[in-house]
């Protein structure tokens, strides 16, 4: 019988590796400079078989803290924490319709960021003044088109055949300065699931790390509504905050669109960049108010081309929802006295870290569950908490066989004994 | 399913027993005096990774054979319940620093046309 089958501790490295490196060609031929012989297709069903399990084990968890069963993992207690949330874009393919690309889609992935914090707390704002970064024109317009969505100029509809994928803004007037608080330990939690499953999965999570334990506490997102019923549901008991730089984007869109020429367009959106940096949004609001009336109400149906988006009537429109159903979430001179973070910076980093991974034009995968185990194997090994070390470690100690051999498929009850 | 766990110093112990034994080693390549200067270190290398790949066989095979020895004859199987005589079967295991033929008991169930692999070392389960 030619049968062959890999040690559970050989199974962690080709899964880690098919995790961390871009391809499953990449992946494979890792695990073979390794001195194990394997094919690429191995290393891809290995990979999905492991997917799948994390899954299940995921999915047990949310059960568990839905009875209240879930116990953290640490008995440490966070200072201060903050879970942020943001999506991407995954290319799926209907799984089963053969070799090639079949009824290719476009679907959004939900990654969550869960980290530790550490930093101090301020009796007054640490940073009343807007920094450098937010009043230098060359990077306010490269953070706007980076951050694309409804308030930059790129708001055009998901295109099937795209862009590149986005570049997280890792501009360096973005860097962390000193008052804001610097993240210890990460973790992600990552699907394709609907936010009214995604949500427990998060709480999950943060359960397991003592999240809701921690002093400090925030949530960070950017003002898509689907991310506050998360908030609510699974943490209503942390800071809801909605990440400054979106607000800059929809700041600065509306004042390009009120004023009639560049300049008086950067002084406005310099004011009102400076008075949402201040807390002062409703000032905001009310003159966005008036500029709403002077220019007219935005005319009725969905934007079709590029030139009615920038509609001012529709800008300003956009401008006063975003702000207005947010504007409870952007009292930033308190959340930086508290020492919490103002901006979702740490989840669109880690976005892009999914992305590198599971995002290319050549990329798509089985709808669901291909697209599903993937993002699970990349969110561990992003994730600093041994995620696969003690998957494998608690997993029962059997061995991974060769697709097609005599063992059928409740053989993992029959307990084998190879570590 | 509990199985017994070694400790760091328990496994650093067993390293340092194997270690003495590279004296043996470059004792059957080189002779009495070990290498001349001539010797270079990839060659060394080469020598020390095929005894260590060798020893890493030699022990998960003893260990394997072993354990296949103490699965009875026969298993209940895990579907019907019924006992079902075993056999020895073999498959290729790649396991770390060496692939390894490991010798195990397969069972077949007529009454339920299945095949399973029993537990080894009675444990009982399934
Ligand atoms: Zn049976």
């Amino acid at each position: 019988m030619d049968e062959h089958a890999f040690s559970s501790s050989v199974v962690q490295r080709i899964v880690t590796a098919a995790a961390r490196f871009s391809s499953f060609r990449d992946a494979t031929d890792a695990v073979r400079m390794t001195g194990v012989s394997i094919s690429e297709n191995q290393v891809r069903r290995l990979a999905h078989e492991v997917g799948r399990e994390l899954i299940a084990r995921r999915d047990q968890k949310v059960v568990e803290h839905r009875r209240r069963q879930l116990e953290p993992r640490t008995a440490v207690v966070p200072e201060a924490v903050v879970v942020e949330v943001d999506g991407g874009r995954i290319r799926t393919r209907a799984a089963g319709a053969g070799p090639g690309v079949h009824e290719a889609q476009n679907k959004e992935d939900k990654v969550a960021c869960l980290a530790t914090l550490k930093g101090p707390v301020f009796a007054t704002d640490p940073c009343p003044e807007p920094p450098d970064g937010f009043q230098c024109p060359r990077r306010v317009r490269r953070l706007v088109q980076q951050m694309k969505g409804p308030a930059g100029e790129a708001a055009a509809p998901e295109n099937p055949d795209e862009s590149p994928p986005p570049v997280p803004p890792s501009d360096e007037a973005l860097e962390r300065p000193r008052w804001s608080p610097e993240r210890l330990v990460r973790t992600c939690v990552a699907s394709l699931e609907t936010s009214a499953s995604f949500g427990p999965m998060m709480a999950a999570e943060a359960q397991e790390r003592h999240f809701y334990a921690a002093p400090r506490r925030a949530f960070v997102a950017d003002g898509s509504a689907y991310n506050w019923s998360i908030q609510r549901g699974y943490f209503g008991t942390f800071e809801p905050i909605v990440d400054f730089l979106h607000a800059v984007c929809y700041v600065f869109s509306s004042a390009a669109a009120v004023r009639a020429d560049e300049a008086s367009g950067w002084s406005q959106y310099l004011a009102w960049m400076r008075a949402c940096w201040q807390g002062r949004v409703r000032d905001v609001l009310t003159e966005l108010d008036h500029w709403q009336v002077r220019l007219g109400e935005p005319p009725p149906g969905e934007a079709a081309t590029a030139e009615e988006r920038r509609d001012p009537r529709r800008v300003v429109a956009q401008a006063r929802s975003y702000l207005g159903n947010n504007r409870d979430r952007m009292a930033y001179p308190r959340y930086r006295r508290e020492g919490l973070p103002t901006t979702s910076s740490l989840v669109e980093s880690l976005v892009g870290e999914v992305n590198a991974r599971v995002k290319s034009k050549q990329k798509h995968w089985n709808r669901p569950g291909g697209a599903e185990s993937i993002l699970q194997l990349r969110a561990a090994v992003l994730s600093q908490d041994d995620r696969l070390p003690r998957f494998f470690a608690e997993r029962p100690g059997s061995s991974f066989r060769k697709r097609g051999t005599l063992c059928h498929k409740s053989e993992g009850v029959a307990a084998q004994t190879v570590a | 399913m509990s199985t017994p766990r070694f400790t760091a110093e328990e496994l650093d112990e067993l390293r340092q027993l194997a270690a003495a034994w590279g004296k043996i080693v470059s004792k059957r390549a080189f002779g009495e005096d070990g290498p001349g200067l001539d010797v270079d270190f990839r060659t060394m290398e080469q020598i020390a990774t095929a005894a260590a790949q060798g020893l890493t066989e030699g022990a998960l095979q003893q260990m394997l054979q072993q354990q296949a020895q103490k699965v009875p004859d026969e298993a209940p199987c895990p579907t019907c319940g019924e006992p079902c005589s075993t056999r020895p079967h073999t498959r290729a295991l790649a396991a770390q620093g060496a692939t390894v033929q490991q010798a195990e008991r397969i069972a077949h169930c007529p009454a339920c046309r299945r095949d399973f692999f029993p537990p080894a070392g009675g444990s009982g389960v399934g």
